[in-house]
């Protein structure tokens, strides 16, 4: 039984069609990111399964229950969904404690709900500032204590709004990580947006793409990454070349050769996508042979675990192309070196290019 | 880097002034601050001073009276406007139901109208003569012993009165407080199991508390400084007290006795404010807003809406201003004649020259602040802002007596030295009620200049510095521009208030300097309310204009909601 799904729905403001039939399940135990870039949805998904956003068309079940439909529209309070927000909005009024406690609604007795608070707190690290007030703790810790709150009342789903978009980036990986861990532990399903592909990686299961309202792909990070079904999952997931070029009996030709352009028409304008990654380069050794593809170098830059060099490669067509190859480690030929490339084609996609607009 | 210099530390050698002091800057904040402080200083010095057997009959008389009367007079208005003012903002922030938008504005208009205005104006419609109880007889046939009617001018009718125009201060803080609130913490309240009436009471009713206690505070400080209203309505209150102990008695000394204990409950009033915030200074922990939800109201439910956010505007402003507007028109003929056109200009004048010279203090007091933010300068601002606190017959007594003190003497000098009578140099002159406005109004003018001048960043300055302009330039050409309509509307909120305050301008006009304001307070005292409707109106369409400004400054006030 999914924790969560969604049957076909669909939300319009106004004139706009925020949401386009989309449909979803989280499984329990599951982390599923909704990925997009901002105006794409995806906090419109996230608000309709709390009950914040009252539902238009489709189907909400929680549990196996329905709570939303054409005929009922369960109140958020009724859904048992916890939810963390992008700035977390602990109550102001209430210390960390109270805060936590506040969801615990059905432990008459106030020493059940202090010790479940307390215990949850300790999860998330924070058992020592049960009595500070929210103002007096950072950023970071104010997102636990939102996890925690959202946690303490045992949901089996939780919601999460841009959870670390908050944080600075040091911070955010630190967080992030315990974020995974006390989810995982709690065995609630969860359904998190972000606008972040390293984020979505880091976090999910299985991540659902959206663009414009629709869910364009949705599988486990590997599979969006190594197989995109488009070039909107290809470069949402990382800074990409591009190169255009024409099918010709079922490949097209660039600068590293053919590469494969299957089940596409022959004659197709199409736009090869290349990953930095894929770009593999190697000095020239005097006297070696000459390599099959080569480029100048630009300028190369350390950028900590890898290095970027910009590439200047020869002539297609009176053209020069311009691309970015990332290399793991220390690689930095000089200004001006003429530099071997060798194309891994698994991380090289073609897709016809009226896709690219 | 300050706007002013960028004197490196040692260039210049500090006075020994300068060491204790720091500079001139800091001097006018001073001095204006001990300006504004000063009248309240003389009432408790004055005070202190012993009567005799004057204070002690006061005591044995009327003392407990007053109390008493003042105390639930507070009380009452206390209840009602928060009762109102709280209701209705929740009503027009949170839920959807028609004419919400038109309430959003109307549910301010009642301040338009001075308390003394619509006591008035109540008399006039429901006393034996006025034109409900006449109807209701013509239409039963009832003779005056036939039916019970509630009397208006009593002390429920005073505290009906003031809750029916002071609602809007808790409404509108209350309203800016609910709408600042994020709606997030409203959101997660309701994920969290609790529904939308337990979200209000356990969320946004504690959020909202500091905001809404300052609304209930000013409020009562305006009920404290009311004297038109108890006086007409014979509530014997330390007003009323003050001004018969000062004129009717001629104990100027009984009447300071009684102006500090009226300034004892103002500062009852602030200690109670402050101390209710304690360390809730709530800090908003989330600063995303989006548009608010608002609940759709249906069928009962919005009809009731309706009505709660309609009464108090048809009670507070449509009845008033109709009954005015109706008597005004069969007066008006009569009474706007040349002598009218005296005492609108008489209050134009004041209330420019009043407006203009809180707004000049603003500046200086603020600019203090930016160029020498020392803890002292921030003390002699917020001094400078208290003045508001204090009622306007506390006030009056504070520079009055001191200055006919100073008079006398001065008189009495030149006549046994020189021989000739300087008369009044200073009490009851321009100089003595503008100094009073000073007082009372600054605080409206600063807290507007201060947040103009908030706007202008540090950042800015520099940027115009390092791009070629000085100081002057640089105030010219950026601040300047940036200020200009802040400082319009400082000068429109003082100007407006001056216009509608009666207790100081009743005792410290110059003699036979009339305004409209006195003109409606004389002309009531006389039973011809149809008679003062035209100067009241007047002193109503002012009033509308910082409302105006008001609503204006609310709509926009709040990111992403521009147009809600």
């Amino acid at each position: 039984m999914d924790a969560l799904r969604l049957d076909r729905v669909s939300h319009r403001f106004g004139g706009l069609l925020a949401v386009d039939e989309v449909s979803l399940a989280v499984h329990p135990g599951e982390v599923v990111c909704l990925l997009g870039p901002s105006g794409c949805g995806k906090t419109t998904v996230l608000r309709i399964a709390a009950g914040l956003e009252r539902l238009q068309a489709g189907r909400v079940l929680i549990s196996g229950q329905t709570v939303a439909d054409g005929t009922i529209d369960l109140p958020p309070e009724k859904r048992g969904v916890g939810l963390v927000f992008q700035d977390y909005a602990l109550f102001p009024h209430l210390n960390v404690l109270d805060n936590v406690a506040f969801g615990l609604v059905d432990a008459r007795d106030t020493p059940a709900r202090k010790a479940r608070a307390q215990d949850v707190l300790a999860q998330v690290d924070m058992a020592d500032w049960a009595a500070s007030w929210p103002h007096e703790l950072s950023g970071g810790q104010q997102q636990r204590v939102a996890l925690a709150r959202a946690l303490a009342p045992r949901p089996r789903l939780v919601l999460l709004d841009e959870p670390f978009s908050g944080l600075d980036s040091r911070l955010r990986d630190q967080v992030r990580d315990q974020t995974l861990h006390v989810l995982k532990q709690s065995g609630a399903a969860t359904l998190m947006v972000t606008h972040d592909s390293e984020e979505a990686m880091f976090m999910a299961d299985r991540i659902a793409v959206m663009r414009q309202g629709r869910v364009v792909q949705l599988g486990r990070p590997t599979q969006l990454y190594c197989q995109p079904d488009s070039v909107f999952v290809a470069s949402f997931f990382s800074e990409i070349n591009r190169i255009k070029g024409v099918v010709k009996s079922g490949s097209v030709h660039t600068p590293f050769g053919a590469v494969a352009a299957d089940g596409l028409a022959e004659g197709a304008e199409v736009a090869v996508l290349i990953r930095p990654e894929a770009l593999r380069l190697s000095a020239i050794e005097d006297g070696a042979p000459e390599p099959a593809s080569a480029a100048r170098v630009l300028a190369a830059r350390l950028l900590g675990r890898t290095s970027l060099i910009h590439l200047c490669m020869g002539d297609m067509g009176g053209q020069h192309l311009h691309l970015h190859a990332r290399m793991p480690g220390q690689f930095l030929p000089t200004e001006d070196e003429i530099v071997a490339v060798d194309l891994d084609r698994r991380q090289t996609f073609v897709f016809p290019i009226a896709e690219t607009t | 880097m300050t706007l002013f210099d960028r004197v490196a530390p040692g260039d210049r050698a500090p006075s020994a002034l300068a060491a204790v002091f720091g500079d001139v800057w800091t001097l006018v904040a001073l001095a204006l601050a001990l300006g504004v402080a000063l009248p309240v200083i003389a009432v408790f010095g004055l005070a202190a001073i012993p009567t005799g057997p004057v204070w002690r009959h006061l005591v044995d008389t009327v003392l407990a009276i007053y109390v008493g009367n003042t105390v639930v007079l507070l009380i009452g208005v206390g209840i009602g406007v928060l009762t109102i003012g709280v209701g209705t903002a929740w009503l027009v922030t949170m839920y959807r139901f028609p004419g919400r938008r038109v309430f959003q504005v109307a549910l301010l208009l009642p301040m338009a109208i001075p308390a003394y205005v619509i006591a008035y104006t109540y008399t006039g419609l429901l006393d034996f003569a006025g034109p409900v109880q006449s109807g209701l007889r013509a239409l039963t046939g009832w003779a005056r012993r036939d039916y019970w009617w509630p009397e208006v001018r009593s002390l429920g009718g005073a505290i009906a009165m003031l809750t029916l125009v002071l609602y809007p201060y808790v409404y509108m803080l209350a309203r800016a407080a609910f709408l600042e609130q994020s709606v997030c913490v409203l959101e997660i309240s309701r994920t969290l199991g609790r529904g939308p009436w337990r979200t209000f009471a356990e969320v946004a009713l504690p959020l909202a508390r500091p905001a809404i206690v300052t609304g209930v505070t000013l409020a009562l400080m305006e009920t404290l400084n009311d004297y038109g209203t108890v006086q007409y309505f014979a509530v014997d209150t330390f007003a009323t007290g003050i001004f018969r102990a000062w004129f009717g008695m001629g104990q100027p000394g009984a009447a300071a006795q009684l102006a500090a204990i009226l300034m004892l409950f103002v500062l009852a009033l602030i200690l109670a404010e402050r101390l209710s915030r304690g360390r809730a200074r709530f800090h908003q922990t989330s600063m995303r807003y989006r548009g608010l939800p608002g609940l759709e109201l249906r069928g009962a439910a919005s009809a009731l809406a309706i009505g709660a956010c309609a009464l108090p505007v048809l009670f507070g402003f449509i009845v008033p201003a109709t009954a005015l507007a109706a008597w005004a028109i069969k007066t008006a003929p009569a009474m706007v004649d040349v002598h009218f056109l005296r005492l609108a200009r008489n209050s134009f004048v004041l209330a420019a020259i009043a407006a203009m010279a809180a707004v000049a203090m603003s500046v200086l007091l603020a600019y203090s602040y930016r160029l020498r933010p020392s803890r002292l300068v921030f003390a002699a601002n917020r001094v400078a802002a208290m003045g508001y606190a204090a009622p306007g017959l506390v006030v009056a007594v504070g520079i009055m007596l001191p200055f006919a003190e100073f008079d006398n003497r001065i008189d009495a000098f030149m006549r046994a030295h020189f021989g000739w009578s300087t008369g009044l140099l200073l009490s009851g002159t321009l100089v003595a009620v503008t100094y009073a406005y000073l007082v009372r109004f600054l605080a409206v003018a600063l807290s507007t200049v201060e947040a103009s001048l908030a706007k202008v960043t540090p950042s800015m300055d520099q940027a115009a510095r390092t791009l070629g302009h000085g100081p002057l330039a640089t105030v010219l050409r950026v601040h300047a521009p940036i200020m200009r309509p802040s400082l319009l509307t400082a000068a429109v909120l003082v100007f407006v208030d001056v216009m509608k305050e009666l207790p100081a301008t009743l005792v410290m006009r110059p003699f036979n300097f009339d305004t409209l304001a006195i003109r409606v307070y004389e002309l009531a005292g006389d039973e011809r309310l149809a008679d003062s409707s035209s100067a009241a109106l007047a002193i109503v369409l002012v009033g509308i204009v910082p409302v105006a400004l008001i609503s204006r400054a609310i709509q926009h006030g709040r990111p992403g909601n521009a147009g809600a």
